[in-house]
């Protein structure tokens, strides 16, 4: 049963799965993964628009597809890690019709999730196949039960943009509390069934910021990321770092912050060595699996190239 | 209720049926051009334009579609044909086709923007690509592709009213109206679907389909298992059932009940090769129903539990003396190797899934089948024999056909259970199946793990060879990967030691695949070859030019030295984070041919038309059969009608082992000779032409005075015209003793004389940082004799490439290991190269290669796929100096290996 709802106050009496631009649930429903009721919200009005406050800080609606914030004009120019990052992630057909909020509360893309054919703990089971079977890109840094990244590239980059969400009737969250710390392997994020997620909530970028997003994967496009990043930097005009924010995914089953590779560019010269030695923290305090222990390279590598990227303000995001 | 618009028509349909779009689209509005491949928004076939935009309709859903403004395919015909579609035409960005209408609206959608913002500017490779991103070709017609794009927004279409397309049925394939078996929809057509085994190894000890029979809407039930009732890997079918719609099938097949005992497993080839694994693949004494993975040869064996090793005709050679060579190498200073290298699992994964469409008549004496097959008339064959039906009860159509590589030569269950399913229905029953299912049971290219040894002599000959090759083809057998090797670097005298065993697993039977058994022998002995080549300090073409005994090697290894690009390489690998490198591998393959092969060709005033039963997978026979007529009568190829994928026509010839062209080339041609002969008798009786002064002129023949088309010719002359050939041998004697051999083996196969040859020098970029290789270019020689029709032999090697980039670098067919389930189910695991993964492809053929084949010429769809990989294994050791021993060679094994090295 599909239910189409025109306005939030119907939320209440549907009962199921919401439903936006469909990408990520049409597909779990097609092998039938994903079963029973859907409520489509894609018709609700007024949350496909980007708003700006008198600070310059954006507000972006839950329905403003992937595809609209790597082309609008002011995205591109105070949240380019966002918008580099939306232009380079799935396909172009993908990201049209994909909603910003979809794109922070979509399932994971574990194989054995992916598959009618495995139980899981995401599945209502209790066990996660991948720890004992397959895990070759799964995390690299063991923070629950589940082993497989967190899928969300922008919830990923609106970490390191310290954004908040708005969920309807509730107070703002920060972005991090939407998706909890990885230990309770049944979900995904922390939302409830019927809780919609209606805008996002970006801070005024900082002056002069620089930014960028790199993802690491094996063909040349439109692939899933082994590890990605994305990385903003404050310079004063002496090129010492004054801001820094570090995000990964593709590591670990929640977007991840790097506090300790933030800490070492702190008040130090934008320079390679600066760059190399930060990098280099990146993978502490990781924890790999038996099939993982690769992604310490690839996690410092992105990391790096991030920086560098981010400092020479190179605009690409897939390599 | 939803109500849309799609090419400017209203439609109102009831969306509850469906979720997603695609199906709305393909089965309510019966607008089949838009095809369903991944269903999961990462191949593109299914896009179409919603208010002008491209979306992947497979995860649209359906209700998004009211009140817009929706375009398909169907759009663009007839007079509305776009100047995109004649690029892609004109510029065969296409092969099977079955992509193509994703391809084209996508072009379309990004022509409009282009021409918006830069009017008739020519696009960069990179930015079609990143337009094109979403979509993927498994042919890999992607060179076409960015031609088509480029020209066509540059403006060269613009004003160009008609087209000469290098293949002839492209135009039904640019405008979607191809249908494919998966478009059928006949009259009162039923739902099949299969019921899979959830376990690797399972004793069947009760199934009870009655629960499924009562379910309303069901109309039939069967049994698929064999008398052993045993499930031998996981997804082996078990029964299947046809029902009045998709859900209510889904609900029948979960009404089965099923018993299970569940026996040890074997999931992988180490553990087959464990002599003391509690689980065996084949118990039984009698070994009859083991699926063959090779395309036809079939080599008996002896059996050891799990392992099988089949007795090759030409491999070892005092294996004992290679065996005490190489050890006496190991314990001295003689210059020896040993390595031991691995090849991952490839799907074929071919955009139209295995499927089939069968219909019986009235008295359910007759069958009709429409296949997605390589062999329509060896189908024909089977299925006859299957249902014990005379053959001329069984009729099999193939039209069009999106892919094949090898995974649909023979008769399999998807068939065998529709045909079954519409005898009991009473009704015509479909059987496709999903892209999990395609990937599970649509075929592979087996795992391979080969332990190499070789030896040299002093004089840097090569002294011994030991390679004992373990495949993984599932529960099937022969890989021929030893045997091919085994057919290299042969010079008399060299004493080789060659196992090419079958590891028997409980896993899916895999199946040919493009030159089967090549890539993995070329990753093997090739990577042994050039690493000699690097530990003695010799030239890798000097030290191969000495050890090859194929003559046909050579003009290729003179055009190799006269590469600039070789001439030039650097010697050292760079220290640097990004390097580059060059690698060579060489490939061969035989020459096949079928001597049964039959041309019917019919010629009137109407026009000529040329018929066989064979097929069209993207091959490109339809066109090899029209440029044979058409040369000998100086027309366009389009204008020879050309009628295929028929099994009532004369016998046509399996499209495997590169024996297509080889096949019916000279017999068409032979064909158009015969009734170009009559016409000039006729003309010169009837209408007094003078034969001596009569000159030809494109299209026809003039003499003193007039000048006439063919056509106009027998209008004159009230004629029709019917030549009725056959390819026959090149040598009969001993071909003809062959050929009895492999018809027993159910063949129409003989081996012609000598070996094709193909060598590849790859380029690569590599970042050894972030583990990534990227290949600007190859360059491709060959030596096949007459290239018939250059276009599609171009668009063959591009094929050829792509696939062996695909096996070098991404793709592996992955499985759980505990239980042997199938990880990669889809085409966003499954790794399949896209349009950016394009090298620049430069080729080479050498004159002269095969004057005893009639026309001269022979296959190259095999033989430009054996060495890709390994070449490109080779330039990855030359850039980084770290030998890829295992395939695919992915960003983890990279970082880790050059780390390690
Ligand atoms: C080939 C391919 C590659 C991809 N690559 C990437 C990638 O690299 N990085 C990446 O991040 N993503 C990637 N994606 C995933 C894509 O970003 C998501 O499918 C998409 O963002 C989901 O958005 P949607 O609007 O279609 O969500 P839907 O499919 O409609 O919904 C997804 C989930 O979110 C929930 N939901 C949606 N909106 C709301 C809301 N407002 N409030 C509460 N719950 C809501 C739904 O209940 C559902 O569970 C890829 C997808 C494909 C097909
Ligand atoms: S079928 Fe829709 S994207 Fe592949
Ligand atoms: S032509 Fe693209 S898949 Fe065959």
């Amino acid at each position: 049963m599909i239910t189409i709802i025109k306005h939030t106050d119907e939320l209440q009496q549907a009962q199921g799965e919401i439903r936006a631009g469909g990408t990520d649930i049409q597909a779990r429903r097609r092998i039938g993964i994903s079963q029973g009721p859907v409520v489509d919200i894609s018709r609700l009005p007024d949350l496909n628009k980007i708003a700006w406050d008198d600070q310059q800080a954006a507000t972006v609606g839950a329905h403003v597809t992937i595809d609209a914030i790597s082309r609008d004009k002011e995205m591109i120019d105070k949240y380019p890690g966002l918008a580099m990052a939306a232009g380079a992630l799935a396909t172009p057909q993908i990201r049209v019709m994909a909603s910003m909020g979809g794109a922070l509360l979509q399932r994971t893309r574990c194989n054995y999730f992916r598959n009618a054919d495995f139980s899981c703990f995401k599945k209502g089971g209790d066990h996660c196949p991948a720890r004992e079977g397959d895990h070759r890109y799964g995390v690299f840094f063991d923070l629950g039960p589940c082993v497989f990244p967190h899928p969300s590239t922008l919830g990923m980059v609106l970490m390191a943009y310290e954004a908040t969400v708005s969920i309807h009737g509730q107070d703002k969250r920060k972005i991090d509390a939407i998706y909890g710390d990885g230990s309770d392997p049944s979900r995904d994020h922390t939302l409830q069934p019927n809780e919609l997620l209606t805008h996002i909530h970006l801070p005024a970028p900082l002056p002069e910021e620089r930014a960028s997003y790199f993802r690491s994967i094996g063909r040349a496009r439109a692939e899933w990321p082994l590890v990605e990043a994305v990385v903003r930097l404050q310079l004063d005009d002496k090129e010492t770092i004054r801001a820094a924010f570090v995000a990964v995914g593709g590591v670990a089953n929640v977007p991840l912050r790097l506090p300790h590779v933030e800490k070492a560019l702190l008040d130090k010269p934008a320079t390679t060595e600066t760059f190399e030695e930060a990098a280099r923290k990146a993978p502490e305090g990781a924890s790999p699996l038996p099939m993982t222990h690769y992604k310490h390279q690839l996690l410092y590598g992105t990391v790096l190239e991030t920086l560098q990227r981010a400092y020479n303000r190179v605009w690409g995001g897939e390599g | 209720m939803i109500k849309t618009t799609i090419n400017g028509t209203a439609y109102e349909f009831d969306e509850t049926q469906h979720e997603t779009a695609v199906e709305t689209i393909r089965q309510q509005c019966g607008l089949t051009g838009t095809k369903k491949v991944c269903g999961t928004g990462a191949c593109g076939a299914c896009t179409v334009l919603v208010d002008g935009v491209p979306m992947t309709s497979c995860v649209l859903p359906n209700t998004s579609l009211e009140a817009r403004d929706v375009t398909t395919i169907e759009q663009y015909r007839g007079d509305k044909l776009h100047p995109m579609q004649q690029a892609f035409m004109v510029h065969d960005g296409l092969q099977c086709g079955f992509c193509t209408p994703g391809f084209i609206v996508e072009s379309i959608a990004f022509f409009d923007q282009w021409r918006k913002e830069h009017g008739t500017q020519r696009p960069s490779k990179e930015q079609v690509a990143e337009a094109l991103a979403g979509h993927l070709c498994r042919c890999g017609a992607y060179l076409g592709i960015y031609e088509a794009v480029q020209s066509a927004c540059a403006g060269d279409f613009d004003e160009v009213q008609e087209v000469i397309p290098a293949r002839v049925d492209a135009l039904e394939k640019v405008t979607g109206e191809a249908r494919y078996t998966v478009d059928i929809q006949l009259k009162g057509q039923r739902v099949g679907k299969i019921l899979r085994s959830p376990h690797a190894h399972a004793h069947v000890k009760h199934l009870d389909l009655a629960p499924a029979r009562a379910i309303e809407g069901v109309t039939a039930v069967i049994d698929l298992l064999d008398a052993s009732r045993k499930v031998r890997f996981h997804g082996h079918e078990i029964a299947a059932v046809a029902a009045i719609d998709e859900r209510t099938a889904q609900k029948a097949l979960q009404a089965i009940q099923v018993a299970y005992e569940v026996l040890p497993a074997i999931t992988s080839l180490e553990a087959a090769r464990d002599p003391h694994h509690p689980a065996q693949v084949w118990p039984e004494k009698k070994k009859k129903q083991v699926p063959n993975a090779a395309e036809g040869l079939y080599f008996p064996g002896t059996w050891d539990k799990n392992l099988r090793n089949p007795k090759l005709p030409i491999a070892s050679k005092a294996p004992k003396n290679a065996r005490h060579l190489v050890e006496r190498a190991a314990n001295t200073a003689h210059p020896h190797l040993e390595m031991t290298l691995k090849n991952a699992a490839q799907s074929h994964t071919c955009l139209e899934p295995h499927c089939a469409v069968a219909r019986w008549n009235k008295n359910k004496d007759h069958v009709t089948v429409y296949a997605s097959t390589q062999a329509c008339d060896h189908l024909a064959h089977s299925i006859a024999e299957h249902f014990h039906l005379p053959v001329e009860h069984v009729t099999v159509h193939s039209a069009y056909v999106g892919g094949g590589f090898g995974s649909k030569l023979t008769l399999k269950m998807e068939t065998i259970a529709a045909v079954a399913l519409a005898k009991e229905s009473g009704a015509p029953v479909s059987v496709v199946l999903d892209r999990h299912e395609e990937m599970m049971v649509g075929g592979y290219r087996p795992a391979v793990l080969g332990e190499l040894a070789m030896s040299t002599s002093p004089q840097g000959d090569l002294e011994a060879l030991q390679v004992h090759a373990y495949a993984d083809s599932g529960i099937a057998v022969n890989s021929m990967v030893g045997f091919l090797i085994g057919s290299s670097y042969n010079r008399p005298g060299n004493p080789r030691d060659i196992l090419d065993i079958d590891t028997l697993t409980n896993t899916a039977p895999g199946s040919p695949f493009r030159g089967p058994g090549g890539p993995s022998a070329a990753w093997i002995l090739e990577q042994g070859v050039d690493q000699l080549a690097h530990d003695l300090q010799v030239d890798p073409i000097a030290l191969r030019r000495k050890w090859d005994h194929n003559p046909n090697s050579e003009p290729l290894y003179k055009w190799l030295e006269s590469l600039p690009v070789w001439q030039e390489r650097s010697t050292l690998p760079s220290e640097e984070r990004y390097t580059r490198g060059l690698g060579l591998a060489m490939g061969f393959w035989g020459y096949f041919y079928d001597p049964k092969a039959e041309i019917r060709l019919q010629a009137s005033a109407e026009g000529f038309t040329i018929r066989t039963a064979s097929q069209d997978m993207g091959n490109g026979t339809r066109t090899v059969l029209a440029k044979a007529v058409a040369e000998v009568f100086q027309l366009q190829p389009h204008e020879v009608h050309v009628i295929l994928g028929d099994s009532r026509e004369v016998h046509g010839p399996t499209s495997g082992g590169s024996r297509t062209t080889s096949s019916i080339w000279a017999p068409a041609y032979q064909a158009a000779q015969q009734i170009k002969a009559q016409i000039l008798q006729d003309a010169k009786r009837k209408r007094k032409l003078n034969l001596h002064a009569l000159t030809y002129i494109e299209g026809g023949v003039r003499d003193h005075h007039n000048s006439y088309t063919w056509l106009e010719l027998m209008g004159q002359l009230n004629e029709r015209y019917e030549a009725h050939t056959r390819r026959g041998y090149d040598r009969a004697i001993t071909e003809r003793i062959a050929y009895t051999v492999t018809q027993k083996l159910g063949l129409d196969i003989v081996i012609g004389q000598g070996n094709a040859a193909a060598a590849c020098l790859a380029e690569v970029e590599v970042d050894k940082l972030l583990g990534k290789i990227r290949i600007p270019r190859v360059w491709m020689g060959f030596n096949i004799g007459r290239v018939f029709v250059p276009a599609l032999a171009a668009s063959q090697i591009y094929g050829g490439v792509i696939q062996g980039i695909g096996y070098a670098l991404h793709e592996e067919k992955r499985l759980d290991p505990t239980t042997g389930r199938l990880l990669t189910t889809g085409l966003e695991d499954y790794r399949i190269p896209g349009i950016a993964e394009m090298p620049e492809i430069d080729i080479y053929y050498a004159p002269d290669g095969f004057p005893h084949a009639p026309g001269q010429g022979v296959g190259l769809a095999e033989v430009c796929t054996m060495p890709i990989a390994a070449s490109i294994a080779n330039a990855v050791f030359h850039a980084t100096g770290w030998r890829p021993l295992e395939s695919p060679i992915r960003p983890e094994r990279l970082v880790k290996g050059v780390q390690n090295a």
